[in-house]
């Protein structure tokens, strides 16, 4: 069954907004955001959890700091 | 209403996480904590909370920090349409109670209590609602005052919280593989607006709605 039309753009947007609010803040951020984004997307795809990915990835992000 | 609130104090508690989380967050975007303590309460969405506090602080803007807020909480247009029929019976401030207090979380709890014991209506949708806006605000109000308490907290990649939070977010959203071509669309046409030096919030919108625009071409057999 196709959706009507709202409905769908309802269902789409939000997961476009999240995406883009990353690529926002890569573009603005520097080399060690790159790094910390891949091993938290690599967090978030095993363990689909927020608080693991959101503690991972900030401690990518420090140690990929002090490197670049 | 007691069945409900025992009922979601295991879930409360992981939302207590998340809670104490934002809340650090809130504080690092100098947040008060009173103001922490109402956005809990008037928005209570972890997702569209982070999300409005990320756009405030980047565009100084609340419209920006409002529009982001907002967007990522759509989906509960469907939600509360969904709850109007087992709210027969309430008066007007438990329902909006549950109006207020519905979440993915509590709702899908509710369906499956209801699945195997048709007694569990409104009322129970109301205690879970309330046992869940009590842990978000105490965590929320909680994280606050941590973040306060705890100088520099740059040092431990606060930097990086909000994306990480985007990126575990997008992974809970992730529809399957007909999104691919959609949300590379929107993360390639944002990165390559503000590349190009437009304001944040504008290749935001840009570019997510030519996410949307994507899932119509790529998609045409909606299903």
């Amino acid at each position: 069954m196709a959706r009507p039309f709202w409905r769908r753009v309802l269902d789409v947007f939000p997961g476009c907004l999240v995406t883009a609010l990353v690529a926002s803040a890569l573009a603005n951020g520097g080399a060690a955001h790159l790094v910390a984004a891949l091993v938290a997307l690599a967090v978030a795809a095993i363990t689909r959890n927020i608080i693991v990915t959101m503690i991972l990835g900030m401690a990518a992000f420090v140690l990929a700091g002090q490197f670049l | 209403m007691r069945r409900g609130f025992l009922a979601i104090l295991p879930l409360a508690l992981g939302v207590a996480l998340y809670g104490f989380a934002f809340g650090i967050l809130a504080s690092e975007a100098a947040f008060s904590s009173e103001g922490i303590a109402v956005m809990a309460l008037a928005v209570f969405a972890g997702a569209s909370q982070i999300a409005a506090v990320d756009q405030f602080l980047s565009t100084g803007t609340l419209v920006g920090a409002a529009f982001a807020g907002a967007a990522l909480n759509l989906r509960y247009i469907g939600i509360v349409a969904s709850v109007v029929p087992i709210l027969k019976g309430l008066n007007w401030p438990l329902r909006l109670i549950a109006f207020q207090g519905a979440t993915d979380e509590n709702f899908a709890l509710t369906l499956a209590a209801r699945k195997s014991d048709p007694t569990v209506g409104g009322r129970f949708l109301v205690g879970t609602a309330l046992g869940l806006m009590i842990a978000w605000l105490l965590s929320t109000v909680a994280g606050g005052l941590a973040g306060q308490a705890i100088p520099d907290l740059e040092r431990f990649g606060i930097g990086f919280a909000f994306t990480a939070a985007f990126i575990a977010m997008a992974r809970a959203l992730w529809p399957g593989r007909q999104a691919l071509v959609p949300w590379a669309a929107a993360f390639l046409g944002t990165f390559a607006l503000v590349w190009a030096g437009l304001p944040t919030a504008v290749a935001l919108v840009i570019g997510a709605i030519s996410g949307v625009i994507m899932d119509f071409v790529v998609n045409p057999h909606d299903g």
